[in-house]
């Protein structure tokens, strides 16, 4: 690769602009170029992150409710279980059906808990990313910091004093929507009063104010409203939230 | 060859499809072992549950590549899977307490898990890598990330159109790849 730049062959190589002949000819240039076919290689596997980053996403919060459960219970059994006892084997029957019992009711009860609205807000509630910079004032960076830092109280006076300048920019409805549910729960309501707002915009942002205004509901544990925002979301085939609300109604 | 069983078979299409109750049978009935061979190899019960998070989605990515196909029972492979990530996080960790990881279950070494592993360990470090990026690459790629179509960021971005999106996205690819090749740390990925 070092006598030869094949920038353009291979940007026509991705795009899928070669004819069949020329890529025939590039696939035997890839097979005795090692640098150019790793560098094919990355690129196909950035194309894969770009790709399926969702779907992924969407897989790993399942793995990580379960994995919450799972671990920790196993990690109750492996201290309860005593490694020698002094105990007759009669007493260490029943004293380990009494803890099977015991992690049972616990297993069932925490199950049954992880059904409720304010349980599936806990796990699948994630604060939506800042945007970047685009006005360049200070009020919009002193938001994405206090934002980014997780103070949310802050970044919520900052996004207010941008929402009453620019009213039509839904990105900072939604994010002053985020920052009412990190702050105290009678900030909620008006979580919801923005999201709804912008939920009945027909912009890019429409099932992200969807997503977010049916965690506003389960937060609020009004399950019933939030049941039919996520079936409409279900019915979505884009972006990552069709997969969530799938996932939260199978739980819910 | 090993015949696969139809309960493997279901548990392979559970995972593809992100089958929430096949996944819950899984955690269910291999967990514990996960938990064993980590904490029997210098790991906590913390470790187990990212093992074991990260075995899975090694089988989820695999499970949809065309030709995929279980030469063992599902545990066999679903345990050397997690055995070869907590090998790779130990390695991270320390070198030196590789040196005593147990080879209890210790299956043909399978090149193909660990080519799968790397790519995982790869993919992770481009998103690393693209936090990186100038703010107009980064920007453009985190809404890809974000599963918007090709029209919605022409239009979110100002584009004009969406040719011209499509050559950007093209671009800030490319200068992720060049932002990756020239790390060093990226050599222990391949």
């Amino acid at each position: 690769m070092k006598g030869h730049n094949y920038n353009d062959e291979m940007e026509a190589y991705l795009s899928g602009k070669m004819t069949s002949k020329e890529e025939a000819a590039f696939d035997e240039i890839i097979k005795n170029t090692p640098e150019l076919a790793q560098d094919i290689n990355i690129m196909n596997e950035i194309d894969d992150v770009l790709d399926n980053n969702i779907k992924e996403a969407a897989f790993r919060n399942q793995l990580n409710q379960l994995g919450n459960q799972y671990f920790s219970e196993n990690e109750n059994i492996d201290k309860n279980i005593p490694k020698k006892s002094i105990l007759s084997p009669k007493w260490i029957i029943g004293f380990i059906a009494i803890i099977l019992i015991t992690i049972s009711l616990w297993w069932l009860n925490s199950k049954s808990k992880t059904q409720t609205p304010e349980q599936l807000f806990a796990a699948y509630y994630e604060p939506y990313p800042a945007g970047e910079i685009t006005r360049g004032n200070d009020t919009e960076e002193a938001y994405i910091s206090y934002y980014n830092s997780g103070k949310y109280d802050k970044a919520a006076s900052f996004l207010e004093e941008l929402v009453s300048q620019f009213p039509d920019e839904d990105k900072y409805q939604i994010a002053l929507g985020n920052s009412y549910l990190n702050v105290n729960p009678s900030k909620t309501v008006e979580a919801i009063r923005i999201f709804e707002k912008v939920t009945t915009k027909e912009t890019v942002y429409q099932s992200t104010a969807k997503w977010y205004l049916a965690i506003a509901y389960l937060k609020n544990n009004d399950k019933e409203k939030a049941l039919p925002l996520l079936e409409n979301l279900a019915k979505e085939n884009r972006g990552k939230y069709p997969q969530l609300a799938k996932s939260i109604l199978e739980k819910i | 060859m090993t015949q696969l069983s139809h309960s493997d078979q279901r548990l392979i299409e559970g995972i593809a499809k992100g089958n929430y109750k096949i996944l819950e049978e899984i955690y269910a009935n291999h967990s514990s072992a996960i938990l064993k061979m980590v904490k029997n190899n210098n790991g906590t019960q913390e470790d187990a549950k990212d093992v074991m998070q990260e075995g899975l989605v090694v089988v989820f990515k695999k499970s949809q590549k065309d030709g995929f196909r279980l030469t063992s029972s599902f545990f066999t492979f679903f345990y050397s899977v997690c055995r070869n990530i907590w090998w790779r996080m130990l390695q991270k960790k320390n070198n030196k307490q590789t040196e005593t990881i147990d080879k209890t279950f210790q299956v043909n070494a399978d090149i193909d898990i660990e080519k799968e592993i790397l790519a995982r360990e790869r993919q992770q470090f481009y998103l690393k890598k693209m936090k990186e990026m100038s703010a107009g690459c980064r920007q453009l790629l985190e809404l890809f990330l974000e599963g918007k179509s090709m029209r919605e960021i022409t239009s979110l971005l100002n584009f004009g159109s969406e040719g011209y999106a499509r050559k950007r996205k093209y671009k800030c690819k490319q200068q992720l790849l060049h932002k990756v090749k020239n790390d060093p740390n990226f050599r222990e990925f391949l």
